[in-house]
């Protein structure tokens, strides 16, 4: 089952809005109806964790999450579309989380660790790009800081 | 047209954005979207354009075809030509559009919802992720998402047009259709080489055989089949995906539905519980009102006798029917329910009688052995005696110090338990000390005891003492009165509200008065039996009476000696009722033994002037104090009654037959029967249980509110019990080897 998993390139790529919405309608008219098939939330968890909108993607991780808690069979599974739903987010500490989770219980997860990967990667470049922002911000203030203080020279 | 507003809504920042996007855009043909998506992913509202060129771009970029792209956009507003931009080197590596998450922890734009998964991060994580062992497997959850996504039909979709031969006339939709079922392979994972390489041509080529009409069939290109039947294939397994899915849903609703059940079960269980609570209430109140309403709450200590107490004219509930919790010290609830935690060996040969005025009070037991015995239930021992009967006593019935005992000499005696004790330490200390005539000085003392004992006690007693005199020579100790009167043994005794009304096995039933030691009523059964007063008996059916087997078949002119089904037909019965001596066999207990039954009246129990009595025809009648008639006869029994009770809206009755019935009061009919093994000998009940002794060790528990029987064994008897008597939560059985039992229910 494992096997199956997607790398996280896929996640990358979004359905059509119209996938998205039959998606959608389905799980909306599932809840209504009273009872949502653990397929159809995850569809449109899915569906949502895939497109680049990070409201989207927080509301899919929730979906996902629901599932986590609620359905222990599907939990491996979904361990590992939360942690490439948090690493769409960046947001790099949970997406560990969530991935070792995974490689704790199956350490040969080729995607699990193809994705452990590109988390680590991901983690230094916002550290680079920590980094950059503290330049750059030092450098604008520099700037300001020198014509002001070359204004009121003058 | 919405992209020319997009366009002049967001000019200045299409201006301002034009350096940045340069160096990514070689072409800047109405590129706003992108370049917007490029800068401002995150912030991207209108997320459907954006993301089907951005993937485009981005992944695909071997797709990036002017009229694929176009399809992608959407047929609505961005129809003109889109270069795509060049592709960059990993899509996952782009430069972050919106601010890192890593520097601040927390997704920038903090939504409730973004809150809401981080903060039930740790419990899930928590979680265990062990697959339990046996459960069938699923299919995965990204299988079950590519064989539903919607665009998983679209290729049957395209086969059934292209097999109707139909025109694709609309050529936009047409390829909006293929842009759409690319994604969908994509979304799949499914690049097939096939449908990468040459989209083009074979979509042209389709509608060149279209246009062709007739020809269409034949001309279709031996790869497109080979593709088709790929296609069906997949089709077909994404079908089994589906089938899988629907069966693991299914499966789950199931086991959900059991779940649901299981805890539906729970709750009515739950219910009854508070339905026993609310009975437990009931009767809580009901005795606190009782108390509410006596004046003599404060009841002085040195008041001497229930006797006396009645005499201030507030009825006093016998014990027997005393409701509401009975006083129980606080150790008790500590003790594990339904366990015997005291034995008492208090006979040799069977337990015929017993009785205890409350919990952890004073016991009387009546043995085979011609014994009457006093106890005392806080520590199990023997306190003492109560000699006089001539032979065994068969019925007794205690209440508070007062204890009243019928005999098989046929006599009723009344004792003062207070005063058992200290005359079995003089007793003890006379015989040691002057054997030679131990009589005399006990006279002495005794009347010196009495004199004491009268001053304390009223006025009447002096005539009581009158009545007595016989008794006191016979034996000086705590017996306080004597009644004579029946012909034979006593074998049933009710008393309550100054009122005594005994049953005996010269078939009749007597009240008498105890202040005056008289007796008021006789009641003959033979003459009730021979004359019916009511209809009641014709009414009833005789099928009722169990007419397959007899007794015993020494007794019985009955072919069937099978001790397993013993019954007495209507008639035999009625002879042994009738006959000079009322004697009949038992059915076998569960040790294989059985005893020859001769309690004629064995059940009784009056409330006012109501009467209950149960005898040995099988019959349950209700009698008139007032007229001494019996109004009613209700008959179910096959064989004699043993034990009965009643309360404000049934009868409950056990037999020789087997079977314990309970009887509405109203209609006059069986609501339940029960079928024992063995012959229900004595029972008890209150609103929320009834208890029985069913010819067997273990005690007969019946929740009346949950109708569940259970056993009493723990710790239980080693013979079948044959006596029993509770109150509350607390019960003292006796069993047909001589040994008393005290449990916790």
């Amino acid at each position: 089952m494992p096997t199956e998993l997607p790398y996280a390139a896929e996640a990358e790529s979004s359905l059509s809005f119209e996938e998205l919405d039959v998606l959608k309608r389905q799980y909306y008219k599932e809840i209504e109806d009273g009872h949502v098939t653990t397929q159809s939330k995850f569809n449109y968890g899915w569906g949502l964790i895939k497109t680049q909108n990070n409201e989207m993607q927080t509301e899919g991780i929730k979906l996902l999450q629901e599932i986590y808690s609620a359905s222990p069979p599907h939990r491996r599974e979904c361990s590992y579309y939360i942690a490439v739903g948090y690493y769409k987010l960046k947001n790099y500490a949970n997406a560990k989380k969530f991935n070792d989770l995974l490689l704790q219980h199956e350490p040969g997860n080729m995607q699990a660790q193809s994705l452990r990967v590109l988390i680590e990667r991901g983690v230094t470049r916002d550290g680079y790009i920590g980094l950059g922002i503290v330049a750059g911000a030092a450098a604008v203030a520099g700037v300001v800081l020198a014509s002001v203080i070359k204004r009121t020279k003058k | 047209m919405a992209s020319d507003s997009h366009k002049g809504r967001h000019r200045p920042i299409k201006e301002a954005l034009e350096p940045i996007s340069n160096p990514y855009m070689s072409t800047l043909n109405d590129t706003l979207h992108i370049a917007k998506e490029v800068v401002m992913g995150s912030l991207q509202s209108d997320y459907r354009r954006s993301e089907s060129v951005r993937i485009l771009s981005d992944l695909a970029p071997s797709l990036m075809q002017p009229r694929i792209m176009a399809a992608a956009q959407n047929s609505s507003s961005a129809r003109g030509v889109v270069t795509a931009p060049p592709p960059r080197p990993n899509a996952l590596l782009r430069l972050p559009t919106s601010f890192p998450a890593g520097l601040t922890g927390i997704p920038p734009r903090a939504t409730s919802n973004s809150l809401a998964i981080l903060e039930a991060v740790d419990q899930l994580t928590q979680m265990s992720l062990d697959r339990s062992i046996g459960q069938e497997e699923h299919p995965s959850l990204i299988r079950g998402f590519r064989a539903t996504v919607p665009s998983s039909e679209l290729p049957k979709q395209r086969r059934r047009l292209i097999r109707g031969g139909m025109v694709d006339a609309d050529l936009g939709l047409g390829s909006e259709k293929m842009g759409l079922k690319r994604l969908g392979d994509r979304a799949r994972g499914l690049l097939t080489d096939g449908a990468d390489d040459t989209p083009e041509p074979s979509r042209r080529r389709r509608r060149r055989h279209r246009r062709g009409g007739s020809f269409g069939r034949q001309s279709l290109k031996w790869e497109d089949l080979v593709k088709q039947a790929d296609e069906i294939a997949l089709d077909k397994e994404n079908l089994h995906v589906r089938t899988s899915l629907i069966h693991s849903e299914i499966n789950e609703v199931s086991a959900k539905i059991d779940t649901l059940e299981e805890i539906r079960r729970r709750l009515e269980a739950s219910l009854l519980r508070l339905q026993e609570e609310r009975l437990e209430l009931d009767d809580e109140l009901e005795g606190v009102q009782e108390l509410l309403s006596d004046p003599n709450v404060m009841r002085d200590a040195k008041t001497i006798s229930a006797i006396e107490h009645q005499e201030n004219g507030t009825p006093v509930r016998s014990s027997r029917r005393r409701k509401g919790p009975a006083f129980l010290p606080s150790e008790h609830d500590e003790l594990p329910p339904n366990v015997a935690f005291m034995t008492m060996r208090a006979h040799e040969g069977s337990v015929t009688a017993l009785d205890f005025n409350e919990p952890y009070g004073l016991l009387v037991t009546g043995g085979d052995d011609g014994k009457a015995k006093v106890w005392d239930l806080c520590d199990g021992t023997q306190i003492g005696e109560l000699r006089g009967h001539f032979g065994a006593v068969k019925a007794l019935q205690v209440e508070d110090t007062l204890c009243l005992t019928g005999g098989t000499d046929g006599n009723i005696k009344l004792w003062d338990l207070r005063i058992v004790e200290e005359y079995e330490e003089r007793r003890q200390k006379f015989a040691n000390d002057v054997p030679a005539s131990p009589l005399k000085p006990i006279k002495e003392i005794d009347a010196e005891d009495e004199g004491e004992f009268w001053d304390e006690g009223p006025s009447q007693f002096s005539i009581t003492s009158n009545l007595t005199t016989l008794s006191q020579v016979e034996d000086e100790g705590p017996c306080v009165r004597t009644l004579e009167g029946h012909s034979k043994a006593v074998t049933a005794l009710y008393y309550e509200d100054r009122v005594l009304v005994t049953g005996s096995q010269d078939k009749t039933i007597r009240v008498w008065s105890v202040e005056t030691g008289r007796c008021e009523m006789t009641m003959d059964l033979l003459s009730v039996m021979s004359n019916p007063p009511d209809l009641q008996q014709v009414q009833t059916k005789p099928g009722l009476y169990r007419s397959s087997t007899s007794f015993g078949a020494n007794h019985y002119d009955d072919l069937l000696p099978s001790p397993s089904l013993i019954g007495l037909s209507g008639a035999s019965l009625l002879s042994a009722a009738t006959s000079q001596t009322f004697s009949v066999p038992t059915p076998v207990y569960s040790d294989g033994s059985w005893r020859q039954y001769e309690e004629f009246v064995s059940g009784l129990q009056s409330w006012g002037y109501a009467l209950v009595s149960g005898s040995g025809d099988g019959a349950v009648r209700m009698w008139d104090l007032r007229s001494g008639q019996a109004h009613r006869t209700l008959l179910a029994h096959s064989a004699p009654v043993t034990c009965l009770q009643f309360d404000e809206n049934h009868i409950i009755s056990g037999s020789l037959d087997r079977t314990m019935r309970i009887w509405d009061i109203r209609t006059g009919t069986v609501i339940e029967t029960h079928r024992y093994e063995f012959p229900v000998t004595s029972l008890g009940f209150d609103s929320r249980r009834v208890l029985a002794c069913t010819g067997e060790p273990g005690i007969e528990l019946y929740n009346r509110t949950s109708h569940k029987h259970q056993r009493l064994t723990t710790n239980g008897h080693t013979s079948p019990a044959e006596r029993l008597r509770f109150s509350d939560r607390y019960l003292v059985s006796g069993d047909r080897g001589g040994s008393i039992k005290a449990w916790a229910l």
